[in-house]
């Protein structure tokens, strides 16, 4: 007897054939990523649909499936509102892609726009926080694929973290973006009728007024206006999520990939389509109070009670979000990375004078080694790096203002802006451990804001835009 | 035989400043979790009976907490809890510091992009 909510026939039925799907229609999109701005960016032609599916698909990761409900859980009505503040970020995020466009309409990468604006050091600084970031979300993801594929089937973990990151680098690397772009299309919509069907279909098997009673009575603190960590959190969380879309690779490479006439609309879109994911799974958190779930492992409360309330259909739902989500996620991110390794670190640091075919290639190594990497750090299981993706968080945080103000301002002081990147990680890191967390990517970004601010009185360099025109 | 007690790290009493707690415990089903606001447990509730051995409580009022567990093999140690959530000025602090913060990006964004057009 075991305890798993689906048998492992139906978890590998399920695993192997979402394997092929992407596998093959990963092979049948790379057809046309034959040179370099087709494979790192889709030919710079992405379009309205695919371009919103593509940024709602990426920001559903596996943490907005397993995190949201733990939120919720946590912190109340608060804690869910706060989680869905991730989606300010998209939604000024599209707004940055038009300028983007304007300013850099040849860019690759992130990294492009800080060398050519702030210089030398302040992008070696850029590249490691973005890489510490990156490849702490990378490992998350991978190793949640496996917890909750074994937790839900009872696949070990080994298998199904392998499976997963083994799809996501073959596709990858056979159709770059284009086949990125094309899975993350057909994954976004699956998730979002998958969590709406279950939000919906949990809502009808249950009565509000019934559970807001039992929350009020066995828990009612989560149900107070003032709820004093959870108020904390929305300001941190929303520049958190501020933090890691403004600098991330992922979020640049596709406002590039994009036509300039849709990326401003494709952001917002995107957001407004990833709004009710965190809503809806934060409430099936809520849920676990009302239902009588008992929550051993807060990390699994959003497939737990889904599961429990919908039964065996709500634990394949669950796996084929999750594993869409994962995906979606893990093949930008391999994608993203690669680029900011060929580009910013191979051609600029090492190899300036390399032929764009041997960039091309070269991408494809980047992201085996990118794969290979993941899975040694997923397989040795260490629950330490899933830390290190919050701790990134006041990191981040503090290149928020350094990016908007440098895409807009044509006055900044250089030397004073590593001072506000270095400043604002160092504060938020110590409010990380001498605070709580949910005070440091605030805080980093509120120490940055007032350095940046200085920078911009101080003896400040001027930058003329046309630079940019030369990337 | 394993007799019944909790399996935490941190030294007593917890400090939950976020007002949830992870309880772990081992020993042998069925167990019971007690919690109570004095040490007496003169007047407690049960928030689980069952076969796992954790529970995740949320939503802890400020102050202290009791919990024990009462297993097969006996009742664990009394594990206390304080809940000691951040000050309403900290609150308010944070409120102000990120609406200030959030208004400033909007305006630099919406100004710059309306300027740059």
């Amino acid at each position: 007897m075991n305890n798993y909510l689906l048998s492992a026939d139906v978890g590998f039925g399920l695993l192997a054939f979402f394997s092929i799907v992407w596998i093959s229609y990963g092979f049948y999109l790379g057809r046309k990523a034959n040179d370099l701005d087709g494979f790192m960016l889709a030919g710079r032609n992405v379009g309205l649909a695919l371009g919103s599916a593509t940024a709602m698909a990426t920001w559903v990761t596996s943490n907005t499936i397993m995190l949201a409900p733990k939120f919720a859980l946590q912190l109340g009505v608060w804690g869910m509102v706060a989680y869905s503040t991730a989606s300010f970020g998209l939604f000024l995020f599209a707004p940055m892609a038009k300028r983007i466009h304007q300013l850099i309409p040849k860019g690759y990468t992130s990294g492009d726009f800080i060398r050519v604006r702030y210089g030398n050091f302040t992008w070696i600084l850029f590249l490691i926080i973005s890489m510490v970031y990156s490849m702490a979300w990378l490992v998350s993801m991978g190793m949640a694929g496996g917890i909750v594929l074994e937790a839900l089937s009872g696949i070990d973990y080994q298998i199904g973290m392998s499976v997963i990151l083994i799809s996501c680098v073959v596709y990858t690397i056979f159709g770059g973006l284009y086949a990125v772009i094309g899975t993350d299309f057909i994954q976004s919509i699956i998730i979002l009728i998958g969590v709406v069907t279950i939000g919906v279909v949990v809502l009808n098997q249950t009565d509000v007024s019934s559970i807001y009673q039992k929350i009020e009575f066995e828990r009612p603190e989560l149900l107070k206006v003032f709820m004093p960590v959870a108020l904390i959190s929305l300001f941190n969380n929303m520049f958190f999520g501020f933090g890691e879309v403004f600098h991330n690779n992922v979020w640049w490479s596709r406002a590039y990939a994009m036509r300039e006439s849709v990326a401003k609309k494709a952001f917002g879109l995107s957001g407004l389509l990833w709004l009710p994911i965190p809503i809806a799974a934060g409430f099936i958190g809520i849920l676990a109070i009302a239902t009588d779930v008992n929550i051993v492992d807060p990390d699994m409360t959003g497939p737990l009670v889904a599961a429990s309330i919908l039964g065996e259909t709500g634990a394949i739902f669950i796996f084929v979000i999750v594993f869409c989500s994962l995906a979606s996620s893990i093949d930008s991110l391999l994608a993203a990375t690669s680029d900011l390794l060929t580009e910013d670190v191979y051609k600029k640091l090492i190899n300036p004078s390399v032929t764009n075919e041997t960039l091309r290639k070269f991408n494809v190594y980047i992201i085996l080694g990118l794969g290979a990497v993941t899975w040694v750090f997923c397989f040795a299981r260490l629950s330490g790096l899933i830390q290190v993706l919050f701790l990134s968080g006041p990191l981040v945080a503090s290149l928020i203002f350094p990016i908007v103000c440098g895409l807009y301002w044509k006055n900044l002081n250089k030397k004073i802006i590593n001072v506000a990147i270095l400043s604002g990680s160092l504060v938020g890191l110590w409010c990380y451990f001498n605070l709580g967390w949910f005070t440091a990517s605030l805080a980093s970004a509120a120490v940055s804001f007032a350095i940046t601010m200085i920078s911009a009185k101080i003896s400040p360099d001027t930058i003329n835009w046309e630079e940019f025109k030369r990337i | 035989m394993t007799s019944t007690k909790f399996t935490l790290e941190d030294s007593k009493p917890i400090s939950a400043n976020e007002g949830f707690i992870n309880l772990k415990w081992e020993g042998e089903p069925p167990f019971k979790l007690i919690l109570s606001k004095s040490d007496e447990f003169d007047s407690s509730k049960a928030l689980y009976s069952g076969m796992d051995t954790g529970y995740f409580m949320t939503g802890l009022e400020e102050g202290p907490h009791f919990f024990k567990v009462i297993g097969a093999q006996g009742t664990s140690d009394v594990v206390q809890v304080v809940v000691s959530y951040p000050s309403s000025e900290m609150v308010i602090g944070s409120l102000i510091v990120g609406s200030v913060l959030f208004l400033s990006l909007c305006a630099i964004i919406f100004k710059g992009n309306f300027q740059s057009e």
